[in-house]
């Protein structure tokens, strides 16, 4: 099996696994110091390139429509090693006749202690257009709870810079339920986001995963997690606030004046091909099966994942960077399909379902009068969250019966263009 | 020297403790003492050989074994070891088991001293007229302290310290002082094999090729294959097919004489027709008298279960058939719930009889089921005279049909050192006890006498009075009379409807915090859904206690992106695996945990 090169378009995601020190309940792939020094931060980014362009070298025929730099803290590099890595892809583009400029977007992610000036240029001067900042809350006392790497003076600051040296769009990461976190200072800190011009905030609930510090914080009682229903009321609170003030809720966790979504996570959501380069980063891209047949017969899909092994990751091409393939099912994927478009205020698009699935989208859901005339399956308003869930959680109850001879897929196709 | 008696060579003992101190273990060690078992073939306490009683521990149903011994005089004595149950559950089991020896040894762990059992089943041994044998255990432990458990064994039971021997089971120290010890000190058994016989069925297990293999002890007289028996409380006879006595299986022999603990078999079909304290004797040539003490075992808390799969209904009847061959005291019945579809109405003998049979339907038959909330048996009287046992909530008549409801009682009696006094006089008034008498055993320890209604007594009393006495007290009780009672059916609404299932009868003073904690526990064992649930008690359409779950957000909207999608679809897929364990009700799933705590209510 070999990825399958044909005009159809990819997300690329960039991985830069590296953090100033570690939030409790992050569960992203990040080293810190001092397992961390600037001499692998480089041979990091070296491999990342070379990783990179030998990708877009194999798949000469995709198109590249968004570009993500995520991590850990991109912008913890220093600027000499963001300039060769931004110059690098740059590089990279261009040998496979993508110019960044015709990105449909381009994003960045940083957090406030490490946005400078310097940083910012550099970011524009090689055509970022979207710079992603983790503030998690503007209360000290809730991030030094998180063990965040800076604190609210930080924010500030970035805040200020992002006034005077930034043009491009500007997303905003929000936590809550945050223990000890008042639906007050939830509020606050939306607000100052919305005054700073944030047309796009992510709204997340801090969330307890497994192996992280704050797992085994709640564990050993150290700290308490606040009561699901006052979370649940903290969380919609800043949801109304947020909408009020012409944030709509697009996602379940993201927010956005209408045409200022995150074009890179629409692609997720929307199951399209993507393709992730760096340690930890996954991909998933349609395959061929057979070289010698026409690309068009083909219906595998392949998710790789890197190893988080630094070391196996930067023995680069002899050892693949580390990646794990497996092969996903139809009936699988097809369940991803429904979970992730779910996730959409606009839903799965029936249409795009029936030629990537073969099978119409009600064949499987119960159908409602509500949505049956509706493109969109299941587009949701309001509260609508709940419903959501009641979908997602028995979606694999509808597609347990199918099997995946049943699911004829075709994806990419031409139609998943674009839009 | 006199000539010797075959009684002579026998000794009927059992080992009573408080749970845990050993008493499974030791019995193991005696085995092994009598090299009944080859060290290889042996298995660890072979005398519990329920896989329940294995995993919690406690030994449920009495059995007995005969070990050959030859002691210091090198005669071989046959001691006759009579397991016992050990939990008040089984308090009429025990008793009987007791009345069947001639001699205890009451075990004592090092590290814990005396404890609630150690009181109750000392006084039950005394009232049988046993002779005592205080046994230190675990004294291995680094935590074992014998001076402080010796002062216990004076203070607390009156029995002379010096008497107290001092054992590990674990690793066998001091046990053959022990079975020396039990040849010296418990008195052989007497009772002349000219008379008319007497047996004691203490207890009686189902074998499936043999049918009914009746556990007596023989007082008087002998019995022999080809006699006819008559069981003394149904006046019925039967053939004896085979006597014999407990090895590791069964050992045939000629005929059972006075003294001695064996089985016969006498092709009787079902286990309920071997009634537990009832009397055998000859058909042709009875006793005069039977034994003294025999009741008969009625169960005292109802409940309803279901196959939490409505397909599994029928392994659960076969299910069902199976246990009650060996276990005669569960009687059951159909039953039917609009909630839950077909399942079948119980009779336990308390709540921890019914967690067994849960646990047996699962481990032992694979079934998922459901409990409803226990009752007691009400006496209704309507208004056109006619009287009605209820002990299904669904049965319960109209109120305003309703001349009377009455409600069985207990006569409680409960031990305990003094200073817990002040704790266990709250405890029974809570439940609506009514104080009888108080007295001082000695300076330290008090008897009361509570009359109480059962119903108080099957959900927690027990849980309580262990907790308040710090496992001090020890408790007994036996059911007296019906009083009258006031009693309302309290519904429970999921989601605005009523689950016939989760109803109960409760008393109308307590209606309002049964609802309250019900509620509670409802909200607390429901796993979130994607809509809100209320969850209401309610008396007759009027709502009484309220709680709410609120819907899902969590996990399926936490934040996710291209990295996590394999592992968000497991989570999905999994999440229906969870499933499983559920019953639908209505669009509300509902754990069997959220049954089961509703049966507890704290
Ligand atoms: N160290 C030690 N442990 C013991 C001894 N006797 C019993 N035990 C342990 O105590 C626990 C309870 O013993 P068991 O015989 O099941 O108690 P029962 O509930 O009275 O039947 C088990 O874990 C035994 O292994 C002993 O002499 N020494
Ligand atoms: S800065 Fe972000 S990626 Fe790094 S540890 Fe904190 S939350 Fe995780
Ligand atoms: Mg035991």
């Amino acid at each position: 099996m070999t990825l399958l090169d044909s005009n159809y378009d990819i997300a690329l995601y960039v991985h830069i696994p590296f953090c100033r020190s570690k939030c409790i309940y992050c569960d992203f792939f990040s080293f810190v110091p001092p397992s961390v020094n600037e001499g692998i931060i480089e041979t990091t980014i070296i491999s990342i390139l070379e990783e990179l362009e030998y990708n877009l070298a194999m798949l000469p025929s995709v198109t590249i429509k968004t570009l993500y730099i995520g991590g850990g803290t991109p912008s913890l590099l220093s600027g000499k090693t963001l300039e060769s890595l931004l110059r690098g892809i740059d590089l990279s583009l261009r040998r496979h006749n993508t110019e960044v400029s015709g990105l449909s977007e381009y994003t960045i992610e940083a957090n406030p202690e490490s946005v400078t000036r310097d940083f910012l240029e550099i970011c524009s001067d090689h055509g970022v257009t979207r710079i992603s900042i983790g503030f998690q809350s503007m209360s000290d006392r809730l991030l030094d709870i998180l063990k965040r790497p800076g604190c609210c003076r930080d924010n500030f600051k970035s805040l200020e810079l992002l006034e005077s040296s930034w043009t491009g769009k500007k997303s905003g990461d929000l936590l809550s339920g945050i223990p000890t976190q008042k639906t007050d200072e939830l509020i606050e800190s939306i607000s100052v986001l919305i005054e700073n011009d944030f047309k796009h905030i992510s709204l997340y609930t801090l969330t307890v995963e497994d192996d992280t510090e704050l797992c085994q914080m709640v564990k050993n009682g150290s700290i308490e997690m606040p009561k699901a229903e006052e979370e649940e009321k903290m969380w919609f609170s800043g949801k109304n606030f947020l909408e009020n003030n012409g944030l709509m809720n697009y996602e379940i966790s993201n927010f956005a004046i209408p045409g200022y979504e995150s074009l890179h996570n629409l692609a997720y959501w929307k199951m399209e091909p993507y393709l992730g380069i760096g340690p930890s980063a996954v991909s998933t891209m349609p395959a061929s099966g057979d070289t010698d047949k026409r690309v068009d017969s083909s219906n595998i899909i392949l998710r790789m994942t890197h190893s988080n092994d630094l070391v196996k990751y930067c023995r680069g091409r002899e050892n693949n960077w580390g990646i794990t393939t497996e092969s996903i099912q139809a009936r699988e994927f097809l369940l991803e399909n429904l979970m992730m478009g779910l996730r959409l205020r606009d839903g799965i698009e029936k249409s795009l379902f029936r030629k990537r699935f073969g099978i119409d989208l009600f064949d499987i859901l119960p159908m409602t009068d509500e949505f049956s005339d509706d493109p969109y399956y299941y587009r949701l308003e309001g509260d609508s969250r709940f419903m959501l869930e009641k979908i997602l959680l028995s979606i694999q109850r509808y597609t347990e019966p199918l099997s995946s001879e049943q699911i004829h897929i075709q994806w990419p196709r031409d139609t998943d263009r674009g839009k | 020297m006199s000539p010797m008696k075959k009684q002579d060579l026998i000794r009927n003992f059992c080992i009573i403790a408080h749970i845990d101190h050993g008493k499974s273990t030791l019995a193991d060690r005696f085995i092994q003492k009598a090299h009944i078992v080859s060290e290889r073939e042996f298995h660890d306490q072979m005398l519990d050989n329920m896989e329940i009683e294995r995993e919690r521990g406690i030994t449920i149903k009495s059995q007995a074994i005969t070990i050959p011994y030859k002691a210091k005089d090198e005669k071989i004595y046959n001691l006759n070891l009579v397991d016992t149950p050990g939990h008040v559950d089984f308090y009429y089991e025990v008793s009987r088991a007791l009345s069947a020896c001639e001699g205890a040894v009451l075990l004592i762990d090092a590290t814990q001293g005396v404890e609630a059992q150690t009181l109750s089943n000392m006084y039950m041994a005394l009232e049988n007229d046993l002779e005592i044998i205080p046994v230190i255990n675990k004294i291995d432990l680094p935590g074992a302290d014998i001076d402080r458990v010796k002062k216990q064994i004076d203070d607390d039971l009156g029995l002379d310290p010096e008497t107290a021997l001092l054992v590990s089971a674990k690793y066998g120290t001091g046990v053959e002082e022990l079975m020396e010890s039990i040849v010296e000190r418990v008195p052989p058994p007497d009772g002349s094999e000219n008379t008319a016989p007497k047996a004691l069925i203490f207890d009686s297990h189902y074998d499936s090729y043999r049918g009914v293999v009746v556990h007596v002890r023989v007082f008087e007289g002998i019995i022999r294959a080809g006699d006819n028996i008559k069981l003394w409380s149904t006046d019925s006879v039967y053939k004896v097919e085979e006597t014999g006595i407990f090895r590791i299986g069964l050992e045939k022999t000629k005929s059972l004489g006075a003294g001695e603990v064996g089985y016969l078999i006498a092709g009787i079909k079902v286990l309920k027709d071997a009634r537990v304290g009832d009397t055998v004797t000859n058909a042709d040539k009875p006793c005069n008298k039977p034994l003294p003490g025999f009741r008969e075992v009625k169960p005292v808390v109802f409940s309803s279960i279901y196959p939490i799969d409505s397909n599994d209904y029928e392994l659960l009847q076969m299910a069902m058939e199976k246990l009650q061959l060996n276990d005669a005291s569960l009687v059951y019945e159909k039953d039917s719930s609009a909630a839950l579809g077909f399942g079948f109405r119980c009779g336990f003998l308390g709540l921890l009889h019914l967690e067994i049979i849960q646990e047996r339907l699962e481990k032992e038959y694979n079934l998922g089921v459901l409990f409803t909330s226990p009752s007691v048996k009400y006496r209704v009287t309507l208004r056109n005279g006619e009287v009605l046992y209820v002990d299904n909530p669904q049965n319960y008549p109209d109120p305003a049909k309703i001349e009377k409801t009455e409600e069985p009682y207990i006569r409680a009696s409960i031990i305990t050192p003094e200073k817990y006094l002040g704790n266990i006089i709250n405890l029974c008034l809570e439940k609506r006890g009514i104080q009888k008498t108080m007295t001082y055993l000695d300076s330290k320890r008090v008897e009361l006498i509570y009359e109480m209604p059962l119903s108080e007594v099957i959900y927690d009393f027990y849980d309580k009075l262990k907790s308040v006495s710090r496992g001090y007290a020890s408790f007994d009780y036996e059911i007296i009379d019906y009083r009258s009672t006031d009693v309302v059916k309290l519904d429970i609404l999921l989601n605005g409807k009523p689950v016939d299932a989760l109803s109960q009868l409760v008393y109308r003073e307590n209606a309002y915090s049964i609802a309250r904690s019900v509620c509670k526990k409802l909200k607390e064992e429901i796993p979130r859904h994607q809509f809100k649930i209320p969850i209401q008690g309610a008396i007759g359409g009027q709502i009484i206690a309220r709680e709410t779950i609120s819907a899902l957000r969590k996990d399926v909207t936490a934040k996710c992106y291209g990295g996590d999608i394999t592992r968000k679809r497991k989570l999905l897929e999994k999440q229906k695996e969870g499933k499983k364990r559920m019953k639908m009700i209505g669009d509300v799933q509902l754990p069997q945990s959220a049954f089961l705590s509703v049966l507890k209510r704290t």
